[in-house]
């Protein structure tokens, strides 16, 4: 269970959160939207602890995790940072493994192995396994984090939005993994900007501009109005982007949506 | 067992044989150096006894030099694996930060101070010599905590990020490296043949008891850096992530540069500036032990692989001369390196 109230948050003068306040029950999936710079990766660091806040009260699960020692920390809620790139020369294995960090101390055991593994097969990356992080694409690099977040095993999870650098495919694929962890009772909290990804999946969503909270509900929110107001665009030219249509067999696709819909079908088939 | 838990516990049980391999190859090096030199010593000579030439040869100084050579190459080696993981750059080393040009200016002032002077400082006589060179010793290695002070200083106003310390660390050695120039400019020939002397490494500089102090220092950073391997590999997945994973990356940081400055003067104060190890031998080693879990111990052995065997060709190599063994590291670790960088092994 995450409980925010009343977050204000600043760089410096700079204030980049204003009095926001919510609340996500355990097996919550909830989407955050707003425009560049609205403050959305900001709002994640808070909500894990590692921005402090100006003012306001921040609890996971009971607790503040910006009062925890980072190890502590570690083992309420994970992170998938939206800049993956890696500066190590460890293998695929070794670097999901640093999941297990905070589990393990200074040796993993075969449990900790164990998981490794079990993630590395649900983001489909055990061929890679054995592969330096260093010669992996940014789609690739995306999924060994989401794997490195999964064998953290905690009770929420936050990311930065984690379909960035995926294709359609694995940002299907990636969705359905943390609606099933969303399923088991964890809170997953997410940026993300394809408007079609929090309709299709998200039973909570956030929509923040300029550090402010416009709106909060379910996929309800995502109205007309509300998204002109979010990105300051007429609705109309982005519809597309929004709305869910079906594809009569033979068509062109002709938006995101209807390519979600066309891969999870596929995906359900195989 | 899931494939990438075998596969991957299969690379661990290989890297250990690999590491051991290493240690064997240390401990014939070892034996290698204890027979080549000036003088050739044989084992059944060694086993005479305490009376035997070979014997007083073998304790007086081959084997502090031995020693000397294991302990500054596997400390020299490690802690430039370790700044090249917290600086997040392949081409940092433990000089890097700048110690080892405020070293050579703390020797550098020393020689110029106290050499020629009358009495207990005289260095034509033995107690003299003694005393100078531990003088020496001392002045390099308060020199280098000015250089680490100025560090620490510059993190506590700015943070410790990788940018910010490398452009420190050059701008540390330039300022020493400028004292330093300034003082060779006024030092008579004497003086100046002794700082260039001084700052050209050498193992042969150890005696027990330095070898003592050094390891009382060295060898549980060492342990401390081994143990901490995986906090390594999590801080180079960015300061973030490094966080959301339980570690304070800028506490870990600056734990990190405390101790391997403090090793990296400890070793310039007594032998000197061993060039090239501390950039070279990690790299190499890479190529021997790949991964994670046992990167920091094999660095340790490959680093003490390099430095002796490169000691042993200055010592044997051109009798009587004995090169600095700054030279030799250089001139086979350089061509090493630059095929490296042409494959682009791990680079």
């Amino acid at each position: 269970m995450i409980e925010a109230r009343h977050i204000n948050f600043a760089y410096g003068k700079k204030a980049t959160l204003h009095d926001i306040s919510f609340e996500l029950k355990p097996g919550s999936l909830c989407g955050i939207l707003g425009s560049n710079g609205s403050g959305k990766t900001t709002l994640l660091k808070c909500l894990l602890g590692i921005l402090p806040v100006k003012s306001g009260l921040i609890r996971i699960n009971g607790k503040d995790l910006a009062a925890l020692p980072p190890g502590k920390r570690a083992r309420q809620a994970a992170y998938v940072p939206q800049d993956t790139k890696n500066y190590s020369t460890c293998t695929v294995f070794e670097n999901v493994l640093l999941g297990r960090k905070p589990h393990f101390g200074s040796a993993p055991s075969e449990k900790d192995y164990h998981l490794v593994s079990q993630a590395l097969a649900e983001l489909d990356l055990e061929d890679l396994a054995m592969r330096p992080v260093q010669t992996l694409s940014g789609g690739q690099r995306q999924r060994m984090c989401i794997a490195k977040a999964l064998c953290q095993e905690t009770p929420v999870i936050f990311l930065d939005e984690p379909t960035a650098n995926l294709d359609i495919r694995y940002k299907l694929e990636v969705m359905q993994i943390l609606q099933q962890l969303a399923g088991k009772g964890k809170t997953i909290v997410f940026s993300v900007h394809d408007l079609s990804i929090p309709k299709a999946f998200c039973s909570d969503i956030l929509l923040l501009k300029e550090g402010r909270l416009v709106a909060q509900g379910g996929p309800e929110v995502l109205t007309e109005k509300n998204i002109e107001i979010l990105y300051d665009v007429e609705f109309e030219s982005i519809r597309s982007l929004v709305d869910g249509h079906s594809v009569p067999p033979g068509s062109p696709v002709h938006d995101n949506h209807q390519v979600l819909s066309l891969c999870r079908k596929r995906i359900a088939v195989n | 067992m899931r494939a990438s838990t075998l596969k991957y516990t299969q690379l661990i049980h290989r890297q250990a044989r690999v590491a051991l391999g290493m240690a064997v190859l240390l401990a014939v090096a070892a034996a290698v150096a204890i027979h080549l030199g000036p003088i050739k010593i044989t084992f059944p000579e060694i086993w005479r006894g305490a009376d035997s030439s070979a014997w007083q040869v073998l304790i007086g100084i081959r084997l502090p030099r031995i020693l000397a050579a294991v302990l500054a190459g596997a400390g020299l080696s490690v802690c430039g694996l370790a700044m090249q993981h917290v600086l997040r750059n392949p081409l940092a080393s433990p000089f890097t930060l700048g110690i080892s040009g405020a070293a050579a200016f703390g020797a550098a002032f020393c020689i110029v101070m106290v050499s020629g002077q009358p009495s207990f400082f005289n260095a034509e006589t033995a107690p003299g010599r003694v005393f100078t060179s531990f003088l020496t010793g001392v002045s390099a290695f308060l020199s280098s905590m000015i250089a680490l002070a100025v560090i620490l200083l510059v993190i506590r106003r700015r943070g410790s990020r990788p940018s910010i310390l490398v452009l420190a660390g050059m701008m540390t050695s330039s300022l020493f490296g400028a004292l330093t120039s300034a003082l060779q400019y006024f030092a008579d020939d004497r003086q100046l043949a002794e700082i260039v002397f001084w700052t050209f490494g050498d193992p042969g500089r150890a005696g027990y008891s330095l070898l003592a102090i050094q390891s009382i220092v060295i060898l549980p950073v060492l342990f401390w850096m081994i143990r901490h391997r995986w906090d390594f590999a999590l801080l180079q997945s960015g300061d973030d992530a490094a966080r959301a994973g339980g570690l304070d990356p800028s506490r870990f940081r600056l734990q990190v540069l405390t101790l391997t400055s403090m090793v990296t003067a400890i070793l310039v104060a007594g032998y000197g500036i061993i060039s090239f190890v501390g950039l070279v031998a990690p790299h190499l080693s890479k190529n021997f032990i790949k991964g994670q879990s046992l990167s920091l111990a094999g660095s340790a052995l490959f680093g003490a692989i390099f430095l002796l065997v490169s000691d042993t060709i200055a010592r044997a190599m051109w009798q009587p001369i004995i090169l600095p063994v700054g030279i030799i590291t250089a001139f086979f670790g350089a061509p090493f390196f630059i095929a490296m960088l042409i494959k682009d092994r791990g680079l």
